[in-house]
C-alpha cells in the first residue's frame, strides 16, 4: 500500500514539475536578432495603428 | 484487481494533469499567427522612383493583412521594373501593378485638369494652373504632387531616373554586391555605402534592435517662448502657487496652481479640490487659459498663460478616418494611401505605390525633431529601404487636461465606439504578447534590453485594462452616461494616445540616458517628491521615495519588473510593532497610483492590514470603523473626515471626541505630538509610525492602530474593536 502511495506521489511530482516548466517558462518564439528587430518594427507599426483608432475615437468625442 | 484500479487511476490523473499543463502553456504562449491589425506588409524592393516615396506599411493598407506573428516575413523581391516612360507635359506615367504590387508595365494617363492645356486653369480637377515649360540641355521632366497635379518641371540628364533633383536616388534595378540598394546619388555616383546622416548628426545603430538612431549634436535654433521676469507675479497675486514645468522641447513655463493638493500617494490625507474650488479657479483665471489637469488622481484647476503654449507643433498620430479619406482619393488614381513624412518629420498620408523604396529622409526633419525634443529613429529593411521612421519623444503630460463637454455623443456613436474599443483591447493584448516575446528573447540571451520590453509589455497591459474599463462604461451606460463620464473618458483616451503611446515608443526605441538607466537597473532617490515617484512608477523605474519628511518616514522602493507587474516594497515604523513592511506587485503601474486603496489589493505583508486600517482613505460612503461614534465634531460622517477635521480644528469638542474614539484620531494625536515636540515632518500623515497614535502624554500615547485580527495586540488602541470586545 505504501509503495503505491509513494509511486502515486512520484507521478504527481513529475507531472507538476512538467506543468511548471511548460507553463511558467515559455520560451520565446524569437530565436535571433533579426527576428527580434522585425518584431520591434512590427510592434512600433502596431502602435501607429492603434493610435489612429484612438485619434478617431477622440475626434468623435469632440 | 486493485492493481488495475490503481493503474486506471494513475492514467486518468496523468491525462487530466497533462491537459492542465497544456492549457497553462497555451495561455502563456503569445499568439504566433492570425493577429489582425498588425499592419505589417513587407515592402518589396522595386518601384517607381517618382514623387513621394516610402515603403512604410500603413494602418490603412496593412491592416487587412494583419495575420502575422512576431516576425516580419521576408520580402519577396519584384522583377526589375520596366524603364520609366516619358508622357510629355499633359500626361503622367502610371504604373501597372500585379497582385503583389510589383510594377509590370507603365502607361500614360492625361494629367487631371490638363485637358484645358498647361497654361489654363485646372478646371474641375482641382489642380492649380500648370507651370510654364522650361528650357534645359537634358530632358524636361514633370513633377506631380500626391494628387496627380502637375506642380513643376525640372531638367533631367541622360541616365538619371525620374526623381526631382533635390531627392535624386539611384536606379532601382541597381544593387550592391550584398544585395542592398545603393544610396542616394553622392556626387553623381551611386555608391554602395549607407546614406550619410545630415550634417551635424551621427548615426548610431542599435545592434539588438536593428534601429538606427540619428543623434544630432548641432543644437537647432531653439524658439522657446519668452518667460518675462516676474511672470510668476500674477499667479502669486491671485494667491496661487506658480509651478514651473518643462515641456519636451526643454522650454520652461509656469502653471498657476490655484488648488492645493497633497501629492503623496501613500497619504490618507489626499484631499482633492472640490468642484466648487475648481470653479473658483475658473473665475479667477481671467488672463490665461483655464484647464483642469490630473495631479496624481486629483483634478486641479490650472490657469495657464497663453505664451507658453506658443509654437507647439508636435507630431500627432493620424486618425483612421484620414486614412479612409486618402484611400478614397488615391485608389481611383490607381495608387494607394501610403505613409510618408513631411518636412517636420511628422507622418502624413500621400498617394503612392506600396512598393516604393525610400532610402533617405529630408534633412529638415531631423532638425525639427530635435527642436521638438525628440530623437529620430529609422529602420531599414535588408535592401536599404526605410520601413519605419519616427521622431520619438516622451509623452508630454503637461498637455493632458480635461476639457469641457459641449456636446454629448449620440447613442449610436457610443455603441460604435464601444465596438472600436473592443477591437482595440484585442490589439493591445496582441501587442503585449508580442512585446513579452521580445522581452523573453532578450532575457534568454542575457541582454539588458529585456528590461525595456518588460516595461512596454506592462504598459500595453495597463492600456488594455483601461480600454476595457472605458468600453464597459460606454456599453453599460448608453442611455445614462453623464457629461462628467464623457469628460473622464476623453481625458483617458487623450492620456493613452498622447502620453502612454508616445512613452511606449520612446521606451522601445530611444537611446537616451533615461532609458539606458532602466536597462542598467540603477536606482534614483526621489526624496519626498511625490511627482518624482509618480513618474518613476509609470515606467517602473527603480527609485526610493520617502513619503514624509524626516527620519521616521516610511520608505517606498520600486525594485523592478516581475512579469507585467511592477514590484515595490514599502516599509514603515509601526510604533510598538516595530518596522513593518509589504511587497506589492502592481500591474497598473503605467497609470500611476492615486492612493493606497489602489495599491493595497496587490500587496502582501504585515503592513497591509495596518495600511487598510489607517493608511487608506475609506470610501466616502463606505463602512465606518467599528466602535467609532458618528456623526462626529462639526457633523463629520466618517472617521477619516472627523480625523481631518479635528487635526485642523483642535478644539475642545474634538479633544473629547478623540478621547472617546482614539482609533479614529491618528492625525489628531500625531499633530498634537508634532506641536509639543517639534519635528521636521509637517505632513499630517496617518500611516502608523513611531509617532503614530501617540499623543504627547495622553492616555492613548502607546496605541498605534487597530489590527482587527480578533486579538487585542500590544500597541492596539483601546477604541479598536479587538480591544473593546475584550479580545485577547
Amino acid at each position: 500500500m505504501m509503495k503505491r502511495i509513494v509511486f502515486l506521489l512520484l507521478v504527481f511530482g513529475l507531472l507538476l514539475t512538467t506543468t511548471a516548466v511548460s507553463g511558467c517558462t515559455t520560451p520565446s518564439t524569437i530565436t535571433n536578432p533579426d527576428q527580434a528587430s522585425g518584431a520591434i518594427t512590427n510592434i512600433s507599426q502596431g502602435v501607429d495603428d492603434v493610435a489612429s483608432t484612438l485619434e478617431d475615437i477622440s475626434g468623435t468625442l469632440g | 484487481m486493485p492493481n488495475k484500479q490503481a493503474l486506471v487511476l494513475i492514467i486518468s490523473v496523468m491525462f487530466s494533469l497533462s491537459f492542465v499543463a497544456l492549457a497553462i502553456a497555451q495561455e502563456t504562449t503569445p499568439p504566433a499567427t492570425g493577429e489582425g491589425g498588425g499592419g505589417e506588409t513587407a515592402p518589396t524592393t522595386s518601384g517607381e522612383t517618382g514623387g513621394e516615396t516610402t515603403t512604410t506599411p500603413t494602418a490603412g493598407e496593412g491592416g487587412e493583412g494583419g495575420g502575422e506573428g512576431v516576425t516580419a516575413p521576408a520580402p519577396v523581391p519584384c522583377p526589375s521594373p520596366p524603364p520609366p516612360i516619358d508622357c510629355g507635359t499633359n500626361a503622367r506615367g502610371v504604373d501597372d501593378l500585379d497582385s503583389r504590387g510589383c510594377i509590370i508595365g507603365r502607361h500614360c494617363e492625361p494629367t487631371v485638369g490638363s485637358s484645358t492645356g498647361p497654361a489654363t486653369s485646372s478646371g474641375g480637377g482641382g489642380c492649380p494652373p500648370a507651370p510654364p515649360g522650361i528650357q534645359c540641355d537634358g530632358r524636361v521632366v514633370d513633377n506631380f504632387d500626391s494628387n496627380g497635379c502637375l506642380v513643376g518641371r525640372h531638367c533631367r540628364a541622360e541616365g538619371e531616373t525620374g526623381q526631382p533633383p533635390q531627392t535624386r536616388q539611384c536606379p532601382l534595378d541597381q544593387t550592391c554586391p550584398d544585395g542592398s540598394r545603393p544610396c542616394t546619388l553622392i556626387d553623381n555616383r551611386c555608391e554602395c555605402k549607407p546614406c550619410p546622416p545630415p550634417s551635424g548628426c551621427r548615426e548610431e545603430k542599435d545592434p539588438s534592435t536593428g534601429f538606427v538612431r540619428v543623434i544630432c549634436e548641432a543644437k537647432p535654433e531653439m524658439r522657446c517662448p519668452d518667460t518675462p521676469y516676474g511672470a510668476d507675479k500674477p499667479c502669486r497675486d491671485k494667491g496661487g502657487n506658480p509651478v514651473w514645468r518643462t515641456d519636451p522641447r526643454g522650454c520652461n513655463f509656469i502653471d498657476c496652481q490655484l488648488n492645493s493638493v497633497n501629492n503623496n500617494p501613500f497619504s490618507q490625507n489626499r484631499t482633492c479640490p472640490r468642484e466648487e474650488e475648481i470653479q473658483r479657479v475658473r473665475e479667477k483665471c481671467t488672463d490665461g487659459r483655464f484647464v483642469i489637469m490630473d495631479d496624481m488622481g486629483c483634478k486641479v484647476g490650472i490657469c495657464r498663460g497663453e505664451y507658453q503654449q506658443q509654437l507647439r507643433q508636435e507630431c500627432r498620430f493620424l486618425p483612421e478616418s484620414e486614412w479612409e479619406r486618402m484611400k478614397q482619393e488615391c485608389n481611383p488614381k490607381g495608387l494607394a494611401a501610403i505613409s510618408s513624412y513631411d518636412e517636420n518629420g511628422c507622418q502624413k498620408i500621400v498617394c503612392g505605390n506600396t512598393n516604393e523604396c525610400r532610402t533617405n529622409i529630408p534633412e529638415e526633419a531631423f532638425m525639427k525633431c530635435k527642436e521638438q525634443g525628440g530623437e529620430m529613429v529609422v529602420k531599414n529593411d535588408g535592401m536599404g529601404c526605410i520601413v519605419f521612421q519616427k521622431c520619438v519623444m516622451k509623452g508630454d503630460d503637461t498637455d493632458i487636461y480635461y476639457e469641457d463637454v459641449t456636446e454629448m455623443p449620440e447613442v449610436t456613436e457610443m455603441l460604435s465606439m464601444a465596438f472600436k474599443l473592443e477591437e482595440l483591447k484585442i490589439q493591445f493584448d496582441q501587442l503585449r504578447a508580442k512585446t513579452e516575446d521580445v522581452a523573453r528573447y532578450y532575457e534568454s540571451v542575457g541582454s539588458g534590453e529585456a528590461e525595456r520590453f518588460k516595461r512596454v509589455a506592462g504598459m500595453f497591459n495597463s492600456i488594455k485594462d483601461k480600454i476595457n474599463e472605458i468600453k464597459t462604461k460606454f456599453r453599460d451606460r448608453l442611455e445614462t452616461i453623464s457629461r462628467e463620464d464623457i469628460r473622464e473618458i476623453r481625458h483617458d483616451i487623450k492620456y493613452i494616445k498622447d502620453k502612454m503611446l508616445k512613452d511606449v515608443l520612446y521606451l522601445m526605441l530611444s537611446s537616451s540616458d533615461e532609458v539606458k538607466e532602466l536597462t542598467k537597473k540603477s536606482e534614483t532617490d526621489c526624496g519626498n517628491d511625490g511627482s518624482c515617484f509618480d513618474k518613476a512608477l509609470r515606467v517602473c523605474k527603480p527609485v526610493t521615495f520617502y513619503p514624509e519628511q524626516g527620519k521616521e518616514s516610511p520608505v517606498a522602493k520600486i525594485t523592478g519588473m516581475e512579469g507585467t507587474s511592477c514590484v515595490l516594497t514599502v516599509s514603515a515604523e509601526a510604533g510598538p510593532m516595530g518596522v513593518q513592511s509589504m511587497t506589492c506587485k502592481y500591474p497598473n503601474y503605467a497609470m500611476g497610483v492615486r492612493g493606497p486603496e489602489e495599491l493595497l489589493p496587490y500587496c502582501t505583508g504585515p503592513l497591509v492590514e495596518l495600511m487598510k486600517t489607517y493608511g487608506a482613505k475609506p470610501p466616502e460612503t463606505g463602512p465606518t470603523q467599528p466602535g467609532v461614534s458618528l456623526p462626529g465634531p462639526g457633523g463629520c460622517s466618517s472617521p477619516w473626515d472627523c480625523d481631518n477635521y479635528c487635526s485642523q480644528k483642535r478644539d475642545e469638542e474634538c479633544t473629547k471626541w478623540c478621547q472617546r474614539n482614539p482609533s479614529a484620531c491618528q492625525n489628531f494625536y500625531k499633530s498634537a505630538n508634532a506641536a509639543t515636540q517639534p519635528q521636521p515632518s509637517a505632513t499630517a500623515e496617518t500611516m502608523p509610525s513611531s509617532s503614530g497614535g501617540g499623543g504627547g502624554g495622553q492616555s492613548q500615547a502607546a496605541c498605534s492602530g487597530c489590527l482587527n485580527n480578533g486579538v487585542c495586540d500590544p500597541g492596539e488602541c483601546a477604541g479598536c474593536a479587538d480591544c473593546m470586545g475584550g479580545g485577547g
